[in-house]
């Protein structure tokens, strides 16, 4: 069974965003860290874990600028064995993305692509729809368990939805992206982190895949900050006159209730 | 000294962080309030090769060097000062003693589960009457044919009941002096060997501290370390090592105090603004920032300098002495900036005010510092 995952790399979510003062559709990256999406991270523990159990083999592929490659390497001190890195520099668009993955995946023969249920930076959660259709595969969104059947010909997941499950069904190779929950990524251990280290990457430039893309359906225009946290209200009194308050409050200030 | 960090580095010390953050930092005031150390997570932390840093791959370690070591120990003590020491006695005292002094019988029978932490070591020198001063360890080793018989009483043990092999040191006859002194490789449940007294502390109260007691202890000649008349010696050339790691571990508490001062003096507001709108406070953050850095650079140095096949006697004395009084001072003011919140429990830096405390004490106090240091620069 060929295992693929897709990863992007992504600022930490402790990092604290500012917009560059000269490009407002940029972020000023000179001061955080990044890291490998949080939801990407769930979807090369669950190709290990389902690698382990079906004999499979894994690859892990990345879009994105010379620096992304810090996050396939995470993806292969964690356990994948082959890594990708299509090399491009322009700004992130799901629909350019989608469509560099569905060139570099078309003739590879994978069984399953993997991938985050959105990237926490932009959120646009477009990536994993968008090559499902490029490569005209069945894709399931969002999911919380993964199970193999059918003698490895297809793939059952659930989904959470309000107040149940679903499970879903869907013949592979299929796309499908990984929520919370399915898994408790590993850490890797010291061993690891230095074998991957010292592994050779395939990498692409991404012109040499671009012939036939018509541009960016979308545009970012500006970034805008969001207005500061209004201080919190403490409410003074005896438990019965607090309560009383507050749900006065949450009915005619918040509008809640 | 090199400043940045190879990709090797960068990641080892980010998989230290997130261990910290998510596996020790949520339980490390319960641990410090039950006095119990989270087994899981030094399973967890042995799995990960933290148990085996130092020592080279060739060797069955980890393989990573002291800078790399320095960051890890930081971040393990940001988020639990207990965990950290349980790790600096093993790592940089224990192996220090496994790789350059025991035979390869001992290496053979004991370095694979010291490596991958499923046995902890724990090193016990002090005793009631030898302190500062390990010269006076009395220790009584006497031999027996093919054993030693063990008898005395040692004290302040870290990892105490929690290790499975004990470096001990003691004297074949205390008249001799240093050249009298040996060091044994005592196992758990060696006859007459036993765990005395557990120490109730001020900090650090997730990590066990305990006496030994040796009556009529019979250890097999064969778990001599080195030969007789060595024991001193031994103790002494692995200090260095060991003072990198505390120096490390005060550097990570100062920090966790100083984060949290910093935030609270942003969040909390009296006279219709944050504390830190005060040049009082903002001056104090200051402070305890610039001297962090300090501390960590020297600390770095040391462990470079070691790096580099040299000895830092002088590096690490210096950076042990100034990060463990650096903690002293930030977590100090840490409280002092928290007011009231300060003083209790429930506010974190009450811990890191507490843990901080034995830094300057245990591998050498701030005097023993100033007198290697002193004696170092007056030399020629
Ligand atoms: C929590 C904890 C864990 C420990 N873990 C271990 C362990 O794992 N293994 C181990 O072997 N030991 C351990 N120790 C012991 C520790 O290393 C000693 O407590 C330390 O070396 C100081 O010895 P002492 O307590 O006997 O103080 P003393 O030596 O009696 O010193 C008392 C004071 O006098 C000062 N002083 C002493 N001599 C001089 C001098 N010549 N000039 C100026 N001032 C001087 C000291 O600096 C100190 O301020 C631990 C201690 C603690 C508290």
């Amino acid at each position: 069974m060929k295992i693929c995952v897709i990863v992007k790399r992504v600022p930490d979510t402790e990092a604290n965003i500012k917009i560059r003062t000269d490009k407002p559709d940029r972020i000023d990256e000179s001061e955080i860290s990044f890291i490998i999406n949080p939801y990407d991270e769930f979807a090369v523990e669950e190709a290990l874990k389902i690698a382990d159990e079906k004999d499979g083999e894994t690859t892990v592929i990345t879009v994105g600028s010379k620096e992304s490659e810090a996050v396939l390497r995470h993806a292969l001190a964690m356990g994948i064995e082959n890594a990708v890195h299509v090399t491009d520099n322009e700004e992130s668009d799901p629909f350019r993305t989608a469509f560099l993955l569905g060139k570099v995946i078309n003739d590879k023969g994978f069984d399953l692509i993997l991938c985050g249920k959105a990237a926490i930076d932009d959120d646009t959660a477009g990536v994993g729809s968008m090559l499902a259709e490029n490569l005209g595969l069945a894709q399931v969104l969002v999911v919380t368990k993964v199970e193999i059947a059918g003698d490895g010909k297809k793939v059952v997941c659930h989904r959470d939805i309000e107040g149940g499950t679903m499970v879903v069904e869907a013949p592979l190779p299929a796309v499908i992206s990984c929520q919370k929950g399915l898994n408790e990524p590993r850490l890797p251990t010291i061993i690891d982190i230095k074998r991957a280290n010292k592994k050779a990457l395939e990498t692409f430039d991404s012109k040499s895949y671009l012939e036939g893309f018509s541009g960016p359906r979308v545009k970012i225009g500006k970034f805008t900050s969001p207005p500061p946290r209004p201080v919190g209200k403490v409410l003074k009194g005896d438990s019965g006159t607090a309560a009383k308050e507050l749900a006065k409050l949450l009915r005619e200030e918040a509008k809640v209730i | 000294m090199e400043f940045s960090l190879t990709s090797d580095q960068e990641m080892i010390i980010k998989t230290a962080r997130d261990f910290a953050q998510k596996k020790l930092k949520p339980v490390a005031a319960h641990c410090d309030e039950t006095g119990n150390i989270n087994k899981g997570n030094l399973k967890e932390l042995g799995r990960l090769g933290f148990f085996s840093m130092v020592v080279p791959e060739e060797e069955g370690g980890a393989g990573m060097d002291y800078v790399t070591y320095a960051h890890c120990m930081i971040e393990f003590s940001k988020a639990c000062a207990s965990t950290a020491v349980i790790l600096s006695v093993h790592n940089s005292l224990c192996l220090d003693i496994m790789r350059h002094f025991a035979n390869d019988t001992h290496k053979k029978k004991y370095l694979d589960d010291m490596l991958t932490g499923k046995k902890i070591a724990a090193f016990s020198l002090t005793e009631p009457n030898a302190g500062s001063d390990a010269t006076e360890i009395s220790l009584n080793a006497k031999l027996d044919g093919d054993h030693y018989i063990l008898n005395g009483t040692k004290c302040f043990v870290t990892n105490g009941d929690l290790a499975d092999i004990y470096f001990v040191f003691g004297t074949v006859n205390k008249e001799l002096g240093s050249k009298g002194t040996v060091c044994f490789l005592v196992e758990k449940g060696t006859p007459g060997f036993s765990i005395g007294k557990h120490e109730k502390k001020m900090g650090l109260k997730a990590s066990p501290t305990t006496e030994l007691i040796f009556e009529n202890a019979k250890v097999p000649v064969a778990n001599l370390i080195g030969e007789e008349g060595r024991g001193i010696k031994i103790a002494l050339s692995i200090l260095e090592g060991g003072r990198i790691g505390i120096a490390a571990q005060a550097i990570g508490i100062a920090e966790a105090a100083y984060e949290a001062a910093k935030s609270y003096s942003k969040e909390r507001v009296q006279f219709k603004k944050p504390l830190c709108a005060n040049q009082a406070i903002a001056f104090k953050l200051a402070d305890m920032l610039t001297r962090i850095e300090a501390a960590k650079y020297l600390t770095y140095r040391a462990a470079w300098v070691k790096d580099q096949g040299k000895k830092p006697t002088l590096e690490a004395s210096m950076a042990k002495l100034f990060a463990s009084e650096t903690a002293q001072f930030v977590t100090y003011e840490a409280v002092q900036i928290h007011g009231g919140y300060g003083y209790i429990v429930e506010y974190p830096v009450e811990r890191y005010f507490r843990d901080a405390r034995v830094t300057t004490i245990y591998e050498g106090t701030s005097e023993i510092q100033r007198i290697v240091i002193s004696n170092n620069l007056l030399k020629n």
